[in-house]
């Protein structure tokens, strides 16, 4: 399993707050599967070399959000969580954010092609894949 | 447990005062104490070690007073490299070993050697034939060749070229992979600081401006470039520093007390520290 | 301590090679006066030793050893007793040897001279360690030779009337050997006392 975490230093983000997302997105997608062990607090921080008490607070995140449970003197594992459940819903936010998009683009008069170059843009610009 | 303590510490000189400088280490962590030079980093460090004593306050390390007996022992456990203090200038790495082996009770020859070995050092060439860089090189060796649980590294980076420092800083970074080890880390190259510290102090002729946690600071604090008119009309309580020139301010401000609609420039800790102290306040 | 001692040791046997030639040279010379220089040179090397502590700010950095004012202090004495003992050893018997093989019998005094010279020096290191651990080494040895100097005009002046006193008195000269000796037992003990109550108040 390849775990891929990129800490960006000059996106204005958080630095838990990238973790926190990074590792929910490994979790939804399914790149961790329920049951796996994470990287411990100290080993994440310090091969990411960002902080102990940053990772700290992003494990917390994710534990209260029941992504993630701790056992005690073992580590932190993923936890039974419907990912699937979760999966839908963020489809559903999707769709709705692109409903929007269907109904304010006529207004402005913007093509698909615009749409979709303005899109990439955007992609760009956060470094998204 | 914090592996140090410093609470209302206060050192008088005649032309310096220490004054009244409260932190603390947490067993595992690694703090930067940043300060241009004569702030008070190494009077700081000194006093920790108890190699000056203090006039008030309390300092606890590893758990213990440092001015109580049982102090002296445990240095065996405590790693320091000073900025200007060196070994005898005819003195080489392989006499530093003999010596260290009668100084330091769990002293580990072999990790010492394998440290110079890491660090390309000959065991045969005199101290004084060291450049700054080996030197300092060997002094970390020697820091670390004792399984010490704490660190105390007096401008250890300072000086040295790029590259050799990032070597230095990956040695601490894997030496705090254990939770127990904790290093306490001066300099006035605040970056050295940001890529590794979890937590920042800043002196600032001899008083403490600040003691936060590293990424903290870095999410609340920001700079921004407004006009005089927009600067103006900021709540006075959001702005920390500023620089005004002609033409608009530079300011720098606590994230969440200003309007979300202003645009935030990319924050360094530098950039937090030299406003911090050329601003004294707004 | 034994760290301590031992970083003296090395820096001395490469920094001081030409004094070490010295002690070894008048060590050798036959009689009593040339013997006596080479342990006059062995009190000297603790202050030398100091000078390159100074030097290197070494203190500043022992500080952060586990190690007290007590060892630092102490170290130092050590090392002065283990090179004006080497000398005198050298001395004695570099001097036995030379009498056997010029057959002569003023050996036996002259040795007993030796050893009231070793005496001495550890009483020379005993007054100016102290004053060096104070004043630093600069002005310490200034002073160092200054006392030098007196000794040696007291003893050129007074030496054969001391002589004369000692024998009107009525006191052997083991009875003198060891008055002089615990007197230089108390001195060291007392000088020892001070230099620690000098070094810990330095540290402040």
């Amino acid at each position: 399993m390849v775990l891929d975490i990129i800490i960006s230093n000059t996106s204005g983000k958080p630095i838990y707050e990238q973790i926190y997302s990074q590792i929910k997105n490994h979790i939804i997608s399914g790149n961790l599967k329920e049951g796996d062990m994470l990287p411990s607090i100290r080993t994440l921080a310090k091969d990411l070399r960002i902080s102990v008490i940053t990772t700290k607070r992003a494990y917390d995140e994710l534990e209260k959000d029941g992504y993630i449970y701790t056992v005690a003197a073992k580590g932190c594992f993923v936890a039974n969580k419907n990912t699937e459940i979760i999966r839908e819903g963020m489809l559903k936010q999707i769709e709705d954010y692109m409903r929007k998009i269907c109904e304010l683009a006529p207004a402005c008069n913007l093509s698909n092609e615009e749409l979709i170059e303005m899109f990439r843009i955007i992609q760009e610009e956060e470094n998204i894949p | 447990m914090n592996a140090i303590e410093v609470k209302n510490l206060t050192k008088k000189y005649n032309d310096f005062t220490l004054d009244n400088i409260s932190f603390y280490l947490p067993e595992g962590s690694i703090m930067g104490l940043v300060g241009e030079n004569g702030a008070g980093k190494s009077t700081t460090i000194k006093l920790i070690m108890n190699a000056i004593s203090r006039d008030s306050g309390e300092i606890n390390v590893l758990g213990c007073d440092n001015q109580s007996p049982g102090f002296e022992k445990l240095k065996n456990e405590i790693g320091v490299v000073l900025d200007e203090a060196y070994f005898p200038e005819v003195i080489t790495a392989a006499n530093v070993n003999s010596i260290m082996k009668h100084t330091y009770s769990n002293w580990d020859e072999k990790a010492y050697f394998d440290y110079l070995n890491k660090f390309s050092l000959p065991k045969d060439k005199v101290f004084k034939d060291f450049s700054r860089g080996m030197k300092m090189k060997l002094a970390i060796a020697v820091a670390l060749s004792h399984n010490p649980r704490l660190l105390i590294l007096d401008e250890a980076t300072s000086g040295l070229d790029p590259m050799v420092r990032d070597e230095i800083l990956e040695i601490f970074n894997d030496f705090t992979r254990d939770e127990r080890n904790s290093i306490l880390l001066s300099s006035h190259i605040i970056s050295d600081l940001e890529k590794i510290c979890d937590y920042i102090a800043f002196i600032h002729k001899g008083r403490l401006m600040l003691f936060e946690e590293k990424d903290r600071l870095l999410e609340e604090y920001t700079v921004i470039k407004v006009s005089k008119s927009d600067f103006e009309a900021l709540p006075p309580e959001a702005v920390k520093g500023k620089k005004v020139t002609n033409f608009c301010v530079e300011a720098l401000v606590l994230k969440h007390k200003i309007p979300p609609s202003l645009e935030t420039q990319h924050t360094t800790l530098e950039d937090i520290v030299l406003f911090l102290a050329k601003g004294d306040g707004r | 301590m034994k760290g301590l001692i031992l970083k003296d040791i090395y820096t001395l046997i490469k920094q001081t090679r030409i004094i070490l030639l010295l002690v070894i040279f008048f060590s050798i010379t036959p009689g009593y006066s040339g013997a006596s220089f080479a342990v006059v040179y062995g009190a000297m090397l603790p202050i030398t030793a100091l000078a390159y502590d100074e030097r290197c700010k070494w203190n500043t950095l022992a500080a952060m050893m586990p190690y007290s004012a007590r060892d630092m202090v102490l170290s130092k004495y050590l090392l002065g007793y283990i090179t004006v003992g080497s000398a005198t050893l050298l001395t004695v018997t570099a001097q036995t040897f030379i009498a056997l093989f010029r057959n002569s019998d003023s050996a036996a005094n002259d040795i007993l001279s030796i050893l009231f010279v070793a005496l001495t020096g550890t009483v020379v290191l005993a007054v100016n360690l102290p004053i060096v651990f104070k004043m630093g080494v600069e002005k310490g040895r200034y002073i160092f030779m200054f006392l030098i100097a007196v000794f040696t005009i007291a003893v050129t002046a007074f030496g054969s009337r001391l002589g004369e006193i000692i024998l009107n008195i009525n006191i052997s000269p083991w009875g003198f050997g060891i008055c002089l000796l615990l007197a230089a037992v108390v001195l060291n003990v007392v000088s020892i006392l001070i230099s620690v109550k000098i070094f810990s108040k330095k540290a402040e």
